[in-house]
């Protein structure tokens, strides 16, 4: 009897623990396995401008948050505070959520943080420009894309990091395009959508860029035609999920280049932003054929087949959902910036190794390009390797010259450097897919020629 | 490098790479007199039966640049069953399948002077030995032993021999040994041995014994099994005339040695000498068949030594001598046996070694190989000094 | 009224001890703090004496109490019947008996000294043993599960296979580089081959007529050369080396295996980018992993098993299916077993130009083609063995103590066998874990092992700095306790500080190790790694003639013609103690142009032997040369007065300086060097 009763007791107090532990956690992480996302009133953003990417800055948006039932009907508005507001992304611990907001209309777009389970707003960035697509970093920074005016009249975004608090501000790419809508890479990395303005008009594409805005690399470009491209999460098997010009992909990380698969097909909507939820569901913003605006839905990889969430209203478009979920916190990358610097290089294999056949040797010279036109060249090695100090944080493009001075290949797409950086190439416009020979190039046997 | 690699013999190695670089260059050096001639123009069989048997060699073929050597100046030959390699001084080249292939210091060898070649009877391997450094040549590929990378003793080699794991050299600051399975070396110079300086010209194995040939210091004997040292001096020291007959070595100067059948020969620029465990005998081109008392090789074959002399070739099983001389006018030559005796014989051959400075001989089966100034020989068996031979 | 004084008292008492208590741990806590950041480079570290002074002792009852003693499996074999599997344990010296289909060790034999790879006779009845600190091979009989036995061979056998016909079993002896060629009937040596450097892996072609033998490190090269690694082939009918096959900037080749009409030899190996400026890791800049083939045809070729953002780092062993269609190659660092469909990789040879071959070496992307599966594995697979119907594939978890038994239809992990290694992971085994995984690396280009294979070093310099100047030769990593400081510019003070922050900025170059994951390292590197015996000196562990004269040099005051050497001009100043270091820094003279640092650490001798090449930059190819080509003022040690003998006595010294633990007072267990 007495053992029963000790029985029961140890059981009694477990079961109050177990009821204790549980509410604990319900009130530490309130909406855990809800779904937030950005309502954008169909009255003020249209279409055209949804599937373009031009809506960073409507009015009238917000972030509301449901839970992912069948037909969900209890739609809170999160952002009731502001004018306007969009792009949530929730922290890797669940705890709480950045979002670009304009707390009063007419007021710079800043980023917000929001504590999920008091609803406390904080104010990140105190910026004279418009801020938008905030991302977590995994040392507890945040990452923007941010509207500056740059040389020439252009405007376009860059992107930022700053502290959680706003300090510590840090421009991190350095090039006449559009990087918007980065997400985060499981092995650190930043993943930004990037798009050249000038000096034409270029195709969107992936940039991998490390959180300190260096080792800017080509990770995807977007097919021949598509105008644009969601935000890209990365699984936690390996995949990458975006839209792209309407259509729902998937890419391999190990191999992005040449990976690419659609997912379902045109019949079955028109797509415009998606999260991955786990290895076999994602989250998608979708206009069905028979529906006049973006709802929401969970997919099933590899084929859509499933209709578990749905909802759609006809008075506003669901986009730019992400669940509150605890999250794998990516790599925390070590950074060589020095600031104290005011330079980084750039050395190259091989000028001679290309995609384009081009036989050995016939590059003579390397030209650099600024944006205001040639900003320097040097000679390359007998081996095609060349070896330059250019200066830290400007837009350069590289072009390789014949010995004739005719223009052989370039010029190639922007780049930059750190303070501090040093960058490699295996050639110019070579398969991406080579590693270098392992060798030692001519040119780092002297000092780098100085191009700044 | 300050290492002290024996500075004070390389004015010595220099010395004699000058004499036998200059016989290497003496094309047509006076063939000595000879007594006597049998004609032998219908290459009808000999038949000699005053002397003990010795194989005849003829039907001489010669090879030089011509054929695809990279030299006709060959130091050394050494035949590997099917394969034949002549060390030249230009590189060393392989005779193989009735083509040559020539290695230079392109390929991994140490230096295009190649002075000794030994064929590992174990593991196959080839060393050898050059000017400037020591080559294994293993599965195509080269390694290069230098002073200055290993144990080494000095860069100029004239000799190197492989027995068992261990490979011997002779080297122009001592003789060396590498244990092939430790890669210990070891250096013999007159610091630890009984040696008059470092030079060494020539290194053999038998019996349980390593003999090395050393400048001025006759031959100095390394037992394996007690790990001791002796030497065979001339008891009549450098001097060039040999005093008190078979006393000892001829000379304290000794070009070579070869060991076989419980035989020791010993070559110098004097005279040769056998060594039979218990006494000494000297052989003299005045009192014997020998070609030349200027000897640069000795190898032996059994009870058969072959001496490669600045004036021609002479093989002796210690009756009798069977020399092959090339007359210089045109390819014939003389095969002469018993020269300088009552027995003496002399067979014109209508083909002959290519050239009386011989440096190098090797065997195999019924051929011979003998590596001359101008060019490398190869002849085989015709038949025996007591038999009547068809022909030459 | 006296006991309430002396209350009193006792209070008073108490309270001044408790505050000189306070103040003393406060002003210690502040010290070790202080102490511990400064040792871990100026990071602030948790004040943990126990990271420091206890994980990473070797004896000791704390020691004793915190560490197990593990298996640590290596190889495996199976039996004709497929039956049984018979597993190498390293660290316990054992061969296990293991029934995988009930999961049973059945029997544990023990072995020599680190056995290594474990060989079955085709009937089934002899097992070989390779020990590899021990220079034997073990001969024994599996109907009694005794050691019959024993052969000697030359130093460290480890790969090993039977010729064709069964009666000749080739041993790479990876310390003498050379292969023991034994005769199996004569259980005796019948002569030993010089091989390519470090070899490791053997196979003998299943037409009976070559053996192949893969090496680890690179023949010697010319100073900043791409490194060229020898796969030795031995003609199997005259036992004689037959050719010498370099794999090109490829080395860690570390076995090999035919497929079984023999038309392809797969060799596992490592592409190390060591003369690439180091700028960046992205686009596989430092090391790639893959495989070597060698066609029946003689033609060779390296395919990656990499991808372009995942690399499959440390491939170490390579098994093909008895259908000849699929191999398969064990990861050590990245856990997995990669499936390669070999009539792809035929396909791609058959119609592949020299350039596309020569392209395929660093092709990332072509792996996609051929790898059809990634199988995850437990922590370090190393051997794998494939059952005679070719319908397992056993994975030997080295840092687990298990095997993972793969079924080759589904190419799922089907078993977990366990072999009976304690269940408890301790700290220092969760570092083994770390030091053999490259999940610290960006990407997992490469594990802490890639650079030190078998915890020693991989024989490369590196242009670490990425700019073409101050070149890094490889140092060793066994032995590593209380040689302070670390790196040839002495700048780390302790291992924590070398595997630290920095250390994430410019090898890693990803997220730095937590302190927990450090403090594992840390004690693993510290007291796991050791030298294996050092065999140049004689069996009795005394030393020759020869090293006994070097001896005298080592430690000699005078010069040879009788005038005393500086102090500072002394091996014995700089080179001293049980690891033959002072463990300061030193000009000796060997800076070039391109160095920034003049001075440099005083290395550690042990072992030196399997070191080369030497100095700072590896510019010295051997021992020899660092005195006859980068002494010429003395001021490497006083040395140009010697005669070659001389130096070569002192080499020999040298190369005789091993580990204190295995001198002759001291001696552990009996190395068998009397063979050497």
């Amino acid at each position: 009897m007495k053992r029963n009763i000790t029985y029961g007791a140890l059981i009694g107090f477990m079961v109050v623990d177990l009821i204790i532990f549980t509410a604990g956690c319900i009130k530490k992480y309130p909406h855990n396995g809800k779904v937030v996302f950005t309502k954008v009133p169909v009255k003020t953003v249209s279409d055209e401008q949804l599937k373009s990417n031009d809506f960073k800055y409507a009015s009238g948006m917000s972030i509301a948050i449901v839970e992912m039932t069948k037909n969900p009907e209890d739609i809170e508005i999160l952002t009731k505070a502001f004018a306007s507001a969009r792009a949530p992304e929730i922290s890797y611990d669940r705890k709480s959520m950045i979002f670009s907001g304009q707390k009063e209309a007419g007021d710079i777009w800043q980023i917000w943080q929001m504590v999920l389970n008091n609803n406390e707003l904080k104010q990140v960035t105190h910026s004279d420009h418009n801020c938008t697509d905030p991302v977590w970093l995994p040392d507890g920074r945040v990452a923007y894309s941010k509207q500056i005016e740059g040389d020439k009249g252009l405007r376009y975004h860059a992107l930022f990091s700053c502290y959680s608090d706003g300090s510590d501000e840090q421009q991190i790419t350095f090039q006449p395009h559009e990087d918007v809508n980065a997400g985060m890479l499981n092995d650190g990395r930043l993943l930004v959508n990037s798009k050249q303005v000038y000096p034409e008009v270029g195709a969107p594409k992936y940039l991998a860029i490390h959180p300190d805005g260096t080792k800017a690399e080509l990770f995807y470009p977007a097919i021949v035609g598509a105008k644009s491209m969601s935000k890209a999460w990365e699984s936690v098997n390996r995949k990458l999920v975006f839209v792209e010009s309407g259509q729902l992909i998937t890419i391999d990380f190990n191999r992005p280049l040449h990976s690419r698969k659609l997912i379902g097909n045109a019949g079955q909507g028109e797509f415009l932003s998606a999260f991955p939820v786990n290895n076999q569901h994602i989250l998608v913003s979708v206009k069905k054929p028979t529906e006049r605006t973006f709802g929401l839905q969970i997919v099933d990889l590899p084929e859509i087949n499933k209709n578990n969430f749905y909802f759609n209203d006809a008075s506003y478009h669901a986009v730019e959902p992400v669940i509150v979920m605890q999250r794998p916190v990516p790599k925390k990358l070590p950074s060589t910036v020095n600031l104290d610097k005011n330079s980084g290089t750039f050395v190259s294999m091989d000028a001679d190794r290309s995609d384009i056949k081009i036989a050995h040797g016939v590059t003579s010279k390397i030209q650099v390009l600024g944006l205001d036109g040639i900003i320097g060249e040097t000679a390359v090695e007998k081996d095609g390797s060349f070896y330059l100090e250019v200066g830290a944080d400007q837009p350069v493009r590289f072009q390789t010259i014949s010995a004739e001075g005719e223009v052989l290949r370039g010029p190639s797409s922007w780049m930059w450097v750190r303070p501090n950086e040093q960058r490699g190439c295996v050639g110019c416009h070579e398969d991406r897919e080579m590693a270098p020979e392992n060798t030692v190039p001519l040119a780092i046997n002297n000092l780098p020629v100085s191009i700044k | 490098m300050k290492i002290q690699l024996h500075k004070q013999t390389s004015n010595v190695t220099v010395l004699i790479l000058a004499i036998l670089v200059t016989g290497l260059f003496s094309f047509s050096l006076p063939n000595k007199s000879i007594s006597s001639e049998t004609e032998n123009p219908g290459n009808e069989k000999i038949i000699d039966k005053k002397a003990e048997s010795m194989p005849i060699y003829g039907n001489w073929k010669s090879y030089t640049k011509k054929d695809g050597l990279p030299s006709d100046k060959i130091y050394c030959v050494r035949v590997d069953e099917d394969r034949v390699w002549a060390g030249t001084s230009q590189g060393l080249a392989l005779l193989e399948n009735g083509e040559w292939k020539v290695y230079t210091e392109e390929d991994g060898l140490a230096h295009r002077g190649v002075l000794s070649i030994d064929v590992s009877p174990v593991t196959g391997d080839l060393w050898i030995a050059t000017m400037s450094g020591l080559n294994r040549f293993s599965g195509g590929k080269f390694d290069t032993y230098t002073q200055f990378n290993s144990g080494l003793a000095n860069d100029v080699i004239y000799s190197v021999i492989c027995d068992g794991k261990d490979v011997w050299v002779a080297t122009g600051g001592g003789a060396g040994v590498l244990d092939t399975y430790t890669g210990k070396w070891g250096i013999y110079t007159d610091q630890n041995a009984p040696m008059h300086e470092p030079w060494t010209y020539n290194v053999c194995a038998g019996g349980g014994k390593i003999f090395i040939a050393a400048w001025g210091g006759g031959v100095i004997e390394w037992d394996k099994s007690t790990k001791r040292f002796r030497d065979y001096t001339d008891p009549d020291g450098e001097m060039e005339i040999d005093l008190f007959a078979d006393d000892g070595l001829v000379h304290d100067i000794t070009t070579a040695v070869s060991y076989d059948d419980d035989i020791l020969w010993v070559a110098t620029y004097f005279g040769l000498s056998r060594y039979d465990g218990n006494h000494w005998k000297g052989y003299f081109d005045h009192d014997s068949g020998l070609a030349s008392n200027f000897i640069n090789f000795v190898k032996a074959d059994g009870p058969v030594a072959w001496l490669c002399t600045d004036d021609g070739l002479s093989s002796f099983n210690g009756e009798t001598w069977v020399t092959y001389k090339n007359l210089g006018t045109n390819k014939s030559g003389n095969v002469i046996i018993d020269g300088n005796s009552e027995r003496e014989r002399i067979l014109k051959a209508t083909k002959s070694i290519s050239h009386n400075f011989t440096i190098g001989v090797d065997f195999k089966d019924d051929e011979i190989w003998v590596a001359t100034s101008k060019g490398l020989s190869r002849g085989e068996v015709v038949g025996q000094s007591d038999v009547k031979t068809s022909k030459l | 009224m006296a006991i309430k004084k002396m209350n009193k008292k006792l209070i008073y008492g108490f309270i001044v001890f408790a505050i000189i208590l306070a103040v003393v741990f406060s002003a210690l806590h502040k010290w070790g703090v202080k102490h511990a950041t400064f040792m871990a480079g100026g990071v602030p570290h948790p004040a943990n004496c126990i990271s420091c002074h206890v994980y990473p002792q070797r004896d000791g009852i704390l020691a004793n109490f915190l560490n197990n003693e593990y298996l640590t499996p290596i190889n495996a074999a199976v039996n004709p019947e497929g039956s049984k599997l018979y597993v190498t344990t390293q660290d316990a010296d054992l061969l296990l008996v293991v029934d995988p289909f009930n999961n049973k060790v059945e029997t544990k034999i023990k072995v020599g000294r680190r056995p290594h790879s474990v060989v079955i006779s085709e009937d089934g009845k002899s097992a070989y043993v390779s020990n590899q600190w021990e220079n034997t091979v073990f001969i024994i009989n599996l109907d009694t599960e005794l050691v019959t036995d024993t052969v000697n061979t030359g130093g460290g056998p480890s790969g090993m296979d039977l010729s064709v016909d069964g009666k000749i079993l080739y041993v790479a002896n990876t310390y003498t580089n050379d292969i023991s060629v034994i005769d199996v009937v004569q259980k005796q040596e019948i002569k030993r081959l010089h091989s390519g450097n470090y070899p490791k892996g053997i196979a003998a072609s299943p037409k009976g007529d070559y053996v192949f033998v893969s090496s680890q490190r690179t023949l010697p090269v010319k100073f900043r050369t791409e490194p060229q690694t020898e796969v030795t082939i031995i003609n199997a009918h005259t036992n004689r080396v037959d050719k010498r096959r370099n794999f090109i900037s490829a080395h860690i080749m570390e076995n090999v295996a035919f497929t079984p009409d023999g038309d392809l030899a797969i060799i596992t190996l490592v592409r190390p980018k060591n003369l690439v400026p180091s700028a960046q890791i992205e686009r596989g800049w430092m090391i790639n992993h893959g495989i070597g083939i060698i066609q029946e045809d003689g033609k060779m070729a390296q395919l990656l098993l990499d991808e372009p953002n995942a690399f499959y780092a440390d491939p170490y062993d390579v098994v093909v299916n008895p259908n000849g269609k699929y191999a398969y190659v064990s990861h050590s660092a990245a856990d997995v077993v990669s499936v390669i469909d070999l009539d792809i990789i035929r396909s791609l040879l058959a119609n592949a130009s020299e350039e596309d071959i020569k392209n395929y070496a660093n092709n990332l992307g072509l792996s996609s083609q051929y790898v059809i599966k990634r199988i995850k594995t437990g922590s370090n697979p190393k051997g794998l063995a494939i059952s005679p119907d070719g319908k397992f594939v056993y994975a030997v978890e080295r840092m687990t103590d298990h095997i993972a038994m793969i079924d080759t239809e589904t190419l799922e992990v089907v078993n977990d066998l366990d072999l009976g290694g304690p269940g408890r992971i301790t700290v220092t085994r969760k570092g083994g874990q770390f030091f053999n995984n490259a999940g610290h690396t960006f990407h997992e280009q490469y594990s802490c092992y890639t650079c030190h294979p078998d915890s020693h070093e991989d024989g490369l310099t590196y242009d670490l700095t990425g700019t073409g100047r101050n070149f890094a030769n490889v140092q060793t990593l066994r032995d590593l306790y209380g040689t302070a400081p670390y790196k040839w510019n002495g700048k780390n003070v302790s291992v924590y500080m070398q595997c630290g922050m920095r250390f994430s900025k410019f090898v890693t170059r990803t997220e730095s190790f937590s302190p927990d994951e450090l403090d594992a390292l840390v004690a693993y590197i510290l007291r796991e790694l050791k030298h294996p015996p050092n065999f140049h000196d004689l069996p009795n562990g005394k030393l020759t003639e020869s090293q006994k004269r070097g001896k005298a040099i080592y430690e000699r005051t005078m010069t040879t013609d009788g005038r005393e050497i500086p102090v500072k001009d002394r091996c014995i100043t700089c080179h001293n103690g049980p690891s033959y270091s002072n463990f300061k820094m030193a000009d000796v003279g060997t800076k070039k142009d391109y160095d920034d640092e003049i001075m440099f650490d005083s290395p550690n001798l042990n072992n030196v032997y399997e070191s080369a090449p030497y100095l700072h930059d590896g510019s010295a190819a051997t021992l020899e040369e660092i005195w006859t080509r980068y002494n010429p003022d003395d001021r490497h040690g006083y040395a140009n007065d010697m005669t070659k003998d001389q130096l070569n006595d002192l080499v020999e010294y040298l190369k005789s300086l091993g580990a204190e633990y295995y001198q002759e007072d001291n001696l552990e267990y009996k190395v068998n060097k009397s063979q050497l």
